[in-house]
């Protein structure tokens, strides 16, 4: 009888210790076919990864190359320097170009460009400015700043032909302007001056040759009639992670397969 | 008179129910045996996201350098030699508007049977003509 019990004891433990090598097993099982499933994510993430900053860098080389915009970016000032009107035919060629080669070979991507080859644009961040065309290779540069968010606005002018005129009707106010305008002959003009950004002001050179219209917050330069150069500078308080990009997201993956979707802005500078 | 099986002298009770235990044992080592070869099997997963991440590393380190920009195999080759760990082969493509060829620069000519192969791709601009590079890459 004793002999039973330590039989039936010994069996016991036995079946117990099995049991306990049967749960570590079926944990290990568990965790490895999850180890194997956020592996299998991670490399799909790479892949998404490896086209969203191609498409990226891409998308920044065509513009720097062909939209004849020369943009500055430094922590107290971003600058931007065009022809007014832009000869847009160029960027416009490349951008179609390279949707229509990227969506050829990889379905999975689509470039959103409609706005940027209306407008051509950029978004001055984190003080959320806008800077853009009243459709790009026309006549107009808009300056659209969600708030006015910045110390002082630049904007300097070589215009064909010499200064003849310039008249400064402008509000009063708290936000400083400079304006510079220079012709041929070593003719100009120029004044600086505080305006109030959300009251009419109008700034005309030569009989509206070269005009800035100043309202509700809003900056329009405008050459009519002829070609201009054209610098425009904000300048704001000392500030980290200036950048300038465009303001809605351009590229868009989707892995619907995979269940993974990505949009991305693009930064230029 | 109860028969006794197998002429044992503790009793079949107690033999059967240590069989019976046996049986669980070598039941539960099989199962560890199985969970541990998905462990392996997980190592592996690793290693092969690791040779992803190299190729696309390679990949993006040769774009971003402007190597890729010279469509030329010898510039591309040496500076593939420089940045590719000496386990691997590589087999890199370039196509696209900058020509009606296919650049292939690769270690070995032919791909390993048999063998996991990671790959990926890029889009890049060289020349002002839109291109792709592909990659394919597998150990030793």
């Amino acid at each position: 009888m004793v002999k039973m019990k330590k039989g039936l004891l010994f069996s016991f433990t036995l079946i117990f210790l099995a049991l306990v090598i049967l749960s570590l097993a079926i944990l290990m099982f568990h965790n490895s076919l999850s180890t194997k499933e956020r592996l299998s994510e991670l490399g799909s993430f790479d892949v998404v990864y490896d086209l969203d900053s191609s498409l990226q860098k891409s998308l920044r080389e065509i513009f720097l190359e062909e939209a004849d915009i020369i943009v500055n970016v430094s922590n107290s000032s971003v600058a931007f320097e065009e022809n007014l009107p832009n000869n847009e035919s160029s960027f416009a060629g490349e951008m179609g170009s390279f949707k229509n080669f990227v969506e050829a070979d990889d379905e999975h991507v689509w470039l959103d460009i409609s706005d940027v080859l209306e407008e051509l644009p950029l978004s001055v961040m984190p003080h959320n400015i806008t800077y853009k065309h009243l459709s790009f290779g026309g006549d107009t540069i808009r300056i659209a700043p969600k708030e006015i968010n910045f110390n002082a606005l630049s904007i300097f002018a070589r215009i064909e032909g010499n200064v003849t005129s310039c008249d400064f009707d402008t509000e009063s106010g708290g936000l400083s302007l400079n304006v510079e305008i220079v012709g041929d002959y070593g003719t100009s003009c120029s004044n600086s001056m505080l305006v109030n950004p959300y009251e009419d002001s109008d700034i005309e050179i030569n009989q509206n040759q070269f005009t800035i219209y100043i309202d509700d917050g809003i900056f329009d330069i405008i050459s009519n009639k002829s070609t201009a150069r054209v610098i425009t500078k904000i300048l704001f308080n000392a500030t980290k992670n200036v950048n300038v990009g465009y303001p809605d997201a351009l590229v868009h993956i989707d892995f619907s397969e995979l269940k993974i979707a990505k949009r991305s802005h693009v930064r230029i500078k | 008179m109860k028969t006794r099986f197998y002429h044992l002298n503790y009793g079949n009770k107690a033999f059967f129910l240590a069989l019976d235990v046996a049986l669980a044992v070598i039941v539960a080592v099989g199962l560890l045996v199985i969970a541990n070869y998905y462990v392996g099997s997980s190592e592996n997963k690793l290693a092969e996201l690791q040779m992803i991440r190299t190729g696309s590393d390679i990949i993006t380190v040769l774009d971003n350098k402007g190597v890729l920009d010279s469509l030329d195999e010898e510039t591309i080759k040496d500076e593939l030699s420089s940045l590719l760990p000496p386990y691997y082969n590589i087999r890199i493509q370039l196509y696209g508007a900058f020509s009606s060829e296919t650049i292939i620069i690769e270690t070995e000519s032919e791909l390993a049977e048999g063998k996991f192969i990671g790959s990926g791709k890029r889009f890049f601009r060289a020349n002002g003509e839109n291109g792709i590079v592909k990659y394919q890459i597998w150990s030793k």
